[in-house]
């Protein structure tokens, strides 16, 4: 009589198939709340204006017109270039100028260790605040350009941190033996380092990715609002102001219909290079997340 | 013999001065101490050169429209009313008020929800689909604020919003509601906001720590007759609760900050109306620092007054983690 396995014998209580049941409902509801205005967002952006009234979840008049509309827009075009330039940039150097502060650090008995790392952590926890640093940038000739947000950007000290403590972390063994072959000590980080490395430096580098593209405070404090520094404006800024231009900023009947529909589109738009990265970030989610109960 | 020389030898480094020993390891490390140049280049101009700044909270008054910023900057107008101001400021008031209250709702209603949601994930027996889960979840997260409060003002507008249209579908209203026109759902909105962003990525760390927990105690618990409920409670929520007091500290730490970019865009989305009643304490600070009309001197002040505590709270979190659960914040 194997069908009545062991399984069926002990049944579960009552309570516990309750439990279940309501912890299924509420983190469906969950999801729902999560897709459901972001499909509300993909039909606007594929629907004609006039059917506005009728959208929920699928799209009505189904159309293209939007993005064809958002492709001919120069100040769109010139913010998708702006933050492709500045999440490269930031990327680039914020993730080797990090690492490489980070690997003398990683070594127990650097001279002045400990005040070098204190150095840096105070800028992390100290601030002057916004009025010194838009000064500054204004003394540098920096302020209202690319460059403002992403020389502010680079330094990122929890990342250098991060980066340090996986390099402590790394077998002693394999620089000692290097080192009897005579590699010399920037030989050392590029060759043995680094390639050993690759998880924190990929979970380091799409963390920055994603806050570079997303950043828009920065932009909105060190590039401004000027009309001058329009063409230095990043995408999140765009979206920003796409947001706030009331229907009478445009006097062109179909801007008036579409204006919803417009902007639901450029923020897709804005949203792709998220999604084309999110698979690799949830690949080093886990990695971060044992990065940071190491830390 | 050999170890008589030992002996020997180590006494002569201990005699040996500090600097001579600093000295060999400097050599060790020469050819890697140029590795943190740029990041010290940069430490230095970005994060201790605007320090001098500090200074213009120290005067009258700030103004470049005369004097370039270095004469500006040591112009004799010296006092210290700029932060006698800040106590007296009723904006500052109302916008540390709007803080602390919606900190303190986040505290109380996003928290325990972030947890109560990685308690679910890990009751899914499939962790295929729980983690299919904790991916949709997350997505918010990596999302731009403009691109949220996009989301969010299609799904409210008045006219042709989602909301509005069910509801009078329902005829559960009458005519369509102004969801961003009210100052009593201003602050709800920016939690259920933040909740829908962040709840999803904040959850993993507590549903990492629950996975971690070994299997066996459950397996000793139902062959015990313990329900799923009494496990939960006497089991896995003891067991995550140093990661829970650790979030918790991490959180009161940043009590004084709610999210600039959040409350600044749901207050340009808001009706105009709201925008003096609704600021916080990010946005006030913004806004005096380079808004319209700005006061430089008294922003300077300001924002020297929210670093400091900001510090204080920080050094004091990252204390408590210290002594309790044996981890920095850092």
């Amino acid at each position: 009589m194997q069908r009545y396995s062991l399984k069926k014998q002990i049944k579960t209580p009552v309570g516990d198939r309750v439990l279940k049941a309501i912890n299924v409902t509420v983190l469906v509801l969950a999801m729902l709340l999560v897709i459901i205005p972001l499909l509300n967002l993909i039909s606007f952006a594929f629907s004609s204006g006039e059917y506005n009234a009728q959208i929920t979840f699928l799209p009505k008049g189904f159309t293209f017109d939007n993005f064809v509309y958002i492709f001919q827009e120069t100040r769109f075009l010139t913010s998708f270039r702006n933050s492709v330039i500045i999440t490269l940039l930031i990327t680039l150097f914020s993730n080797l100028f990090m690492s490489m502060a980070a690997y003398p650090l990683s070594k127990p008995d650097l001279p002045f260790r400990k005040g070098i790392l204190t150095f840096f952590i105070i800028t992390m926890l100290f601030s002057a605040g916004i009025v010194p640093t838009y000064l500054l940038l204004k003394m540098l000739g920096l302020y209202g350009t690319i460059w403002a947000v992403i020389i502010l950007s680079i330094n990122n000290i929890f990342n250098m941190l991060l980066y340090k403590n996986f390099f402590e972390g790394l077998p002693k063994e394999i620089e000692e033996a290097a080192q009897m072959d005579g590699v010399s000590n920037l030989q050392m980080f590029f060759k043995i380092v680094v390639p050993m490395s690759l998880p924190v430096f990929a979970a380091c580098c799409f963390f920055t990715i994603v806050a570079a593209w997303n950043s828009y405070s920065g932009a909105l404090m060190f590039i401004g609002e000027s009309a001058a520094a329009q063409s230095q404006q990043p995408l999140a800024y765009y979206i920003y102001w796409l947001l706030n231009v009331g229907s009478t900023d445009v006097s062109d009947t179909w801007w008036l219909i579409n204006q919803t529909n417009v902007q639901s589109a450029s923020i897709i738009i804005s949203i792709i290079p998220i999604l084309i990265i999110y698979p690799f970030i949830i690949k080093y989610i886990k990695s971060g997340i044992t990065i940071g109960s190491v830390k | 013999m050999s170890s008589n020389q030992c002996s020997i030898r180590k006494i002569d480094l201990h005699k040996s001065n500090y600097w001579a020993r600093v000295g060999i390891k400097f050599k060790k490390y020469k050819s890697i101490f140029w590795f943190l140049l740029p990041a010290t280049f940069l430490a230095l101009l970005f994060g201790y050169l605007p320090l001098i700044g500090i200074l213009i909270a120290f005067k009258g008054d700030f103004t470049l429209a005369i004097n370039s910023p270095i004469d500006e900057l040591f112009r004799d107008n010296w006092t210290l009313s700029q932060f006698q101001k800040i106590f007296q400021d009723v904006g500052f008031s109302t916008a540390l008020a709007n803080t602390l209250t919606i900190n303190v709702f986040k505290l109380l209603l996003v928290f325990p929800f972030t947890i109560v949601l990685a308690v679910m994930l890990s009751e899914i027996k499939s962790t295929f689909i729980s983690k299919l889960i904790l991916i949709l979840l997350c997505l918010p997260n990596f999302l731009s604020w403009p691109v949220v409060i996009g989301v969010w003002e299609n799904f409210f507008q008045e006219v042709d919003g989602v909301v509005n249209n069910v509801l009078l579908s329902m005829n559960l209203i009458d005519s369509p509601v102004y969801w961003f026109g009210s100052e009593a759902l201003f602050k709800p909105f920016v939690i259920i906001i933040d909740m829908w962003k962040g709840c999803g990525w904040n959850s993993i760390m507590f549903y990492a720590a629950i996975m971690s927990i070994d299997k066996s105690y459950y397996e000793a618990a139902t062959l015990d007759g313990c329900s799923k409920l009494k496990q939960i409670i006497h089991l896995t929520i003891p067991s995550i609760i140093p990661i829970i007091a650790l979030m918790f500290i991490m959180n009161i730490t940043y009590i004084l900050s709610s999210g600039f970019e959040e409350v600044q865009l749901l207050l340009k989305i808001s009706d105009p109306s709201l925008r003096t009643a609704m600021k916080t304490l990010d946005v006030y600070l913004y806004e005096t620092a380079l808004g319209e009309g700005a006061d430089q001197a008294f922003g300077t002040a300001l924002g020297i007054f929210n670093s400091t505590v900001s510090l204080v709270f920080m050094l004091t979190g990252n204390k408590l983690c210290r002594k309790f659960l044996n981890k920095g914040l850092w």
